[in-house]
């Protein structure tokens, strides 16, 4: 099959696993960026003070029920209308940042929510302050609830990266296009795209299955897949 | 042609954005509709007590689950016509979207029935209901109030996973957006009017969804 021939060209491939690198720069950057910016609006959902709460409570709702998609395209082409000057790595990391913050925030507050008042009123009552009640000790038992939802969302934003190609981010996908539009074979070539990603994000869900069929954490696992459909 | 107030352009593109809608919708339908059969069989094939039956399911389901659907879309819609299959770009994208979200299908259904949990079997086999009957009648009526609201959530995934159809030149409402942007350079208003549209459908589901939530599990 001639159609293969692209992967004895090690310029070629050299050229694809730099798209593979992007890729993985970018999935860096949303996750970092949405988890930042998610734990900051779960925290304000969850003031007392109805103008903080308010505010983010809208922007999760509303950021939540759109396509990953529009944002991508919304972001760069509004940037590009208020001469911002984003590159287009940038703007993908900005807009799925922006839209993982809306999923995670949620991930964040429910895993908050679902950990007892009493863990609450005893660090309290043994004279914490409530930052350091929720640093301390809410926030460490949380954590190990959020983890699996977490790490589903960051396999999501990862994959969500290939998405960029459609406004020119230089990552795999758009390098295997390069590829086929000048050698005419893209069944071949998608076909070694998919394997990298499969081969990617398959890794990274066995890990997190690994971890969520930890037996003291076999009961909440089970809660957890029936409720972990927010996959996008 | 200057536009003299803001949402203009909007008002007048009006009749391209509503068909483009109304392709969103069918769109996220008719995935939707072949998604569910092609998840319960899947779910079927995953919870079967035969070893190969269940890790070829699941093989099934990892491999579609985690290969980004623009790839998927791309495959059908540039790679099948150089093997010599052509397919219309809607057909692509149904096949897509149907495939994508069936497998999410396929485990949210598993979840449910696994979550359910064996002792209850174990129950209705020990008060001496055969097991077609355990199943029909303890098992299915619970783990559909443990299914409902992950499902409602899918639908709302599906519908927000279709934008994606543009790309392959589906001319959903995101395409539409994208090409009166192109005609107009009125960026913010279109398509934040394209928002409104996904908003529209995704807003009153996920609402729906937390509803059922509550509602169902009351009732358990």
């Amino acid at each position: 099959m001639s159609g293969w021939e692209f992967l004895g060209d090690p310029a070629l491939v050299q050229f694809l696993a730099g798209g593979l690198g992007i890729t993985l720069l970018v999935a860096a950057g949303a996750i970092v960026g949405s988890s930042v910016i998610g734990a900051l609006l779960a925290l304000l959902r969850l003031s007392a003070w109805r103008i903080l709460r308010l505010p983010a409570t809208a922007y999760v709702e509303i950021v939540r029920g759109l396509p990953s998609f529009l944002v991508i395209v919304y972001v760069f082409f509004a940037a590009g209308r208020l001469d911002l000057g984003l590159s287009v790595p940038v703007s993908v990391m900005l807009s799925l940042s922006l839209y993982g913050a809306a999923v995670s925030a949620e991930i964040i507050r429910a895993g908050i929510l679902s950990i007892e008042r009493g863990q609450w009123e005893a660090a309290r009552a043994l004279g914490l302050r409530p930052a350091q009640c929720l640093a301390y000790v809410v926030m460490p038992q949380a954590a190990r609830r959020m983890a699996p939802a977490l790490a589903s969302q960051f396999i999501t934003l990862t994959k969500s990266t290939a998405y960029g190609t459609a406004i020119g981010l230089n990552e795999l996908l758009q390098r295997g296009v390069i590829i086929y539009s000048r050698y005419f074979n893209p069944a071949e070539v998608l076909c070694v795209v998919a394997l990298a990603y499969l081969v990617l994000c398959s890794t990274l869900s066995a890990l997190v299955a690994r971890a969520e069929s930890a037996p003291q954490r076999r009961v909440l696992a089970a809660g957890h897949a029936v409720n972990r459909t927010d996959y996008e | 042609m200057p536009s003299t107030y803001i949402g203009q352009v909007v008002i007048e593109h009006l009749p391209e954005l509503l068909l483009g809608f109304r392709t969103t919708v069918v769109l996220s339908l008719a995935s939707m509709g072949l998604a569910l059969v092609l998840g319960t069989v899947v779910a079927i094939l995953r919870l079967m007590p035969f070893a190969p039956v269940q890790r070829a399911a699941h093989l099934f389901v990892e491999f579609f689950r985690n290969i980004p659907i623009l790839i998927q879309l791309f495959f059908y819609y540039y790679a099948l016509p150089s093997i010599g299959i052509s397919l219309s770009a809607f057909a692509c994208a149904l096949i897509g979207l149907s495939i994508y979200s069936g497998v999410f299908i396929a485990e949210a259904l598993r979840a449910g029935v696994l979550a359910v949990g064996e002792g209850q079997l174990n129950a209705a086999l020990a008060c001496g209901l055969t097991h077609f009957r355990a199943l029909r009648y303890v098992i299915l009526p619970q783990a559909v109030r443990l299914v409902i609201p992950p499902l409602t959530n899918l639908l709302v995934f599906t519908i927000k996973t279709s934008a994606l159809a543009s790309v392959v030149t589906v001319t959903d409402v995101m395409n539409v957006a994208e090409s009166i942007d192109s005609a107009t350079f009125r960026t913010f208003e279109i398509f934040t009017a394209a928002a409104c549209f996904y908003l529209l459908l995704t807003l009153p589901l996920g609402a729906l969804s937390r509803w059922l939530e509550q509602r169902l599990a009351l009732q358990r």
